[in-house]
């Protein structure tokens, strides 16, 4: 393994043992895994099925892309991830359209300062790069910055149907009340 | 179709969706759901609103 590849997967490493910090933080009973009721599960195997299926459709495209030699400005490492974080974008926004967006133990003021937290820290990592002028590569791609500019705008969507679907249940529930 | 029977059972106790939610160990947005017809719980999740609501499975699921 080269240096570069060692730093990557000591960054993820580090990420995912943040991420396990932060769940435990932002769960009611210190717990990392979020609980959830026979609905909610029920949502979120319907949710996983769909991010599978949207999963295989992005990496069908880009095996294609790829065969075709359609130039992607993007490193080839990083756009592996794009499968993976279209997955979790669409089962993100389909458990949140059906009513699943908290757990029964989440704390939604600290989901909420996590969620906040997590697109500060993605900003900060493209900032220094794109002040320095190193946001592009010798190759003329980009690196690991897409990665981040990846997951703000998955986590700004996540957070614009979040807002979305509290609007649209609260006309709801006015009108049920009239 | 809407189980109003549930809503009016529940209404009758003086409980909010999200006080029968935490006594039934579940979401607001799932007693909204069952109240509006749009999920058919199971019938461990019956027998708890049951209790909860001191009425029997006849008088607040059976047609």
């Amino acid at each position: 393994m080269n240096a570069q590849g060692f730093g990557f997967v000591t960054g993820i490493i580090v990420g995912l043992i943040l991420v396990v910090i932060l769940f435990k933080f932002a769960n009611t009973n210190n717990k990392i895994k979020t609980e959830y009721d026979e609905r909610q599960e029920k949502v979120r195997g319907k949710g996983y099925m769909y991010a599978f299926y949207t999963a295989l459709i992005v990496q069908a495209i880009l095996v294609l892309s790829s065969v075709c030699k359609i130039e992607i400005p993007v490193e080839d490492y990083i756009l592996h991830f794009a499968g993976i974080l279209a997955g979790c974008l669409t089962l993100g926004i389909y458990c949140t359209w059906h009513n699943v967006y908290w757990g029964l133990n989440n704390d939604h003021r600290r989901y909420g300062l996590v969620f906040v937290v997590a697109i500060i820290i993605n900003i900060l990592a493209i900032a220094g790069p794109a002040m320095n002028g190193m946001l592009f590569e010798e190759n003329g791609k980009i690196g690991l910055p897409a990665l981040n500019i990846m997951v703000i705008f998955m986590l700004s969507v996540i957070g614009i149907a979040y807002l979305l679907k509290k609007a649209v249940d609260a006309k709801k529930d006015t009108e049920e009340e009239d | 179709m809407k189980n109003l029977r549930l809503k009016a059972a529940r209404a009758g106790m003086d409980m909010s969706q999200d006080d029968l939610a935490k006594i039934c160990e579940v979401s607001r947005q799932t007693i909204s759901s069952i109240e509006k017809g749009d999920y058919n719980p199971t019938i461990n999740l019956c027998i708890r609103i049951c209790k909860a609501l001191n009425k029997t499975l006849d008088e607040l699921f059976w047609e």
